[in-house]
């Protein structure tokens, strides 16, 4: 243990060593970013013996951008939203029809960090803001007659939705090998990699990027449950712009309990999306 | 898997180390707009009278403040009402009432101990109060619906002490440390809960129609203690105070004791004279906020406009906009 510590202190000191630190001047950001997948419902099929949890899919959008402005000294802020639209759906499972709501997931945010150079972290809070396709609220008269509350249609739901801290964290330079970790931050998607982690490694005006993102069910009521997702970016620098593609593999459907195992190489695990963005 | 964390922590503690004792190197003492900052707030009367019993401090003038705040909001209580029709959201047969809840405070600082020690220049020692009330709920009777088999209803129910006004009080002390990049206190509040009881309902033994069964409304026991405890308080600053910067905090700052203890904020300095914060509640209730605010000679004054998201009771999801608005103000002088 001691002697990969010293491995890495001393691979830490190589690379402040031999890296040269970006400029410290003021930069503004804008990143726009896109995505197209698949949400998978989990429900448990009555049909088999065992009732196995399993999922039917409806299409997932994702757009998004981020502005963030950071002065010579290092001081960061910024601010971002990304929308997340999943189309409704249903299917018939033996007596009863298993239902996902039209739903769009708004997710508005601000922060501000510190960016060293060497590291960058950077906090602030933001919105997860559930909108769902809703049923007619009835209620009785007293003569037993039914009467319409609330007509059907769009509407937040509350449960869904909540106060969302973000959180991006960079160890190393960005011009060297460097890592992020991402809560609800830069490029991502309201259900599957809200929580993600990425290695970035460029090379000369090319970046690549693998990442995980985590599934987090710790709070039913308050937190979204998203998934393990695996992902590869790759992005070039032409001048001040910088375009990106990026794809994902969803391992482990892990909504409803994380019982809904899907067959490996169904359509329904990818996704695929890109990043635009422009330095100032 | 803890290697890796392991190796990940001392990742980012030698970053972190590294690059704040490179920025110790390249940014000798305090900017001159800082400088100029802190020199203006040192000329306040009550700066002097810290002056002089606490010295002054090398580096200018320290952030000290006392703050008083208030605000109001609608206090929920949320019930099942069987008269709506089940639907497939459990929340279909939700319905709340509501009553009128207020809340203010007091909060003072004093940072910077140059005076007593050099290493106490940062230092931060302060304490802060706030009450809450909430009025009483009043009965509501629901009607029976025989064609469904519904009998009338009146919500709450006697058994639930929700129907009573309630009062809240905090009170809290704090030290910490008020860095250039990073600021933290950490202290204890003390958190007593007092019920305003207004009725109970006792037992008969001379009812008529069965004694000893029915239950009769009698006069409550007026002010009580339901509850007291002691929970932790915490205020953490990320950023430097004269750029925009990210505070979390926990029964500190202008906080809502029954909706807000715990708290966000993403503040912006727009001017020397104006800055924005835009927050949000992370518990009792998830919620936003916008907080403009208006700075003159140390002088700040603040209003916060907000809507809450979510509630903690289950019970609480169809509500209304009107019902779940906020206001709040604070007003504070920094020496």
């Amino acid at each position: 243990m001691r002697g990969l510590i010293t491995s890495i202190i001393v691979l830490f000191l190589a690379l402040g060593g031999a890296v040269d630190l970006p400029a410290a001047d003021d930069e503004t950001r804008v990143l726009v970013h896109g995505e197209y997948g698949w949400y998978n419902k989990v429900y448990k099929d009555l049909q088999y013996k065992d009732q196995m949890a399993t999922t039917f899919a409806v299409e997932m959008v994702n757009a998004g951008f981020e502005f963030r402005r950071k002065d010579a000294e290092g001081n960061t802020a910024g601010a971002g939203m990304v929308c997340t639209r999943i189309a409704g759906g249903s299917v018939y499972n033996v007596n009863r029809v298993e239902r996902q709501p039209r739903t769009s997931l708004l997710v508005p945010y601000l922060f501000t960090g510190i960016d060293t150079g060497m590291g960058a972290l950077e906090l602030g809070i933001g919105w997860y803001i559930t909108i769902e396709r809703a049923e007619a609220v009835v209620y009785y008269n007293p003569d037993g007659t039914e009467a319409v509350d609330t007509a059907a249609g769009d509407r937040v739901n509350r449960t869904k939705s909540h106060a969302l801290l973000n959180a991006a964290l960079r160890i190393f330079p960005e011009n060297t090998l460097h890592f992020k970790f991402r809560y609800g931050r830069e490029r991502f998607n309201g259900i599957d990699s809200l929580c993600n982690a990425a290695a970035i490694i460029p090379f000369g005006r090319h970046a690549l990027e693998f990442y995980a993102a985590m599934p987090s069910d710790w709070n039913r009521r308050y937190m979204p449950q998203s998934n393990q997702r695996y992902g590869i970016a790759y992005s070039v620098r032409i001048d001040r712009i910088r375009v990106g593609i990026h794809a994902g593999y969803l391992s482990f459907n892990h909504r409803g309990g994380g019982d809904g195992n899907m067959p490996i190489f169904d359509k329904e695990n990818f996704s695929a999306g890109s990043e635009l963005e422009l330095s100032l | 898997m803890i290697r890796t964390v392991g190796v990940l922590l001392v990742s980012v503690i030698i970053t972190f180390t590294g690059t704040g004792l490179v920025l110790a190197q390249t940014t000798t003492g305090t900017s001159p707009i800082e400088d100029e900052t802190r020199y203006e707030r040192n000329t306040g009367i009550i700066g002097a009278i810290r002056n002089a019993i606490f010295g002054e401090s090398e580096s200018g003038a320290r952030k000290s403040k006392i703050m008083v705040w208030g605000g109001a909001h609608q206090y929920l209580f949320g019930y099942k009402d069987v008269r709506y029709k089940k639907g497939d959201e459990d929340s279909s047969q939700m319905d709340y009432m509501t009553a009128d809840a207020q809340y203010g405070g007091m909060e003072l600082y004093v940072t910077g101990f140059p005076g007593i020690s050099r290493a106490l220049r940062d230092a931060r020692f302060g304490v802060n109060v706030a009450l809450y009330r909430h009025e009483a709920f009043t009965e509501r009777n629901l009607y029976a619906v025989p064609a469904h088999g519904i009998l009338e209803e009146t919500v709450p129910d006697e058994t639930e002490l929700g129907r009573n006004g309630k009062w809240w009080s905090n009170i809290g002390v704090f030290a910490g440390n008020d860095g250039k990049w990073v600021g933290i206190d950490l202290g204890i509040t003390l958190r007593a809960t007092v019920i305003n009881e207004k009725s109970r309902y006792k037992l008969d033994p001379n009812s008529p129609a069965a004694p000893n069964e029915t239950y009769i409304k009698t006069d409550g026991r007026g002010l009580l203690f339901d509850d007291a405890y002691l929970v932790p308080n915490l205020l953490l600053r990320l950023g430097q105070e004269t750029m925009p910067h990210f505070t979390f905090s926990i029964f500190r700052q202008d906080f809502d004791p029954a909706y807000g203890s715990i708290m966000s904020k993403v503040v912006f300095p727009v001017t020397q004279y104006f800055k924005m914060s835009v927050g949000g509640y992370l518990w009792q209730t998830q919620a936003g906020f916008m907080e403009p605010a208006v700075c003159f000679l140390g002088v700040e004054l603040a209003v916060r406009a907000g809507i809450i998201i979510n509630y903690p009771d289950e019970e609480l999801e169809r509500v209304g906009i009107k019902d779940s608005v906020f206001g709040a103000f604070s007003l504070s002088y920094n020496w």
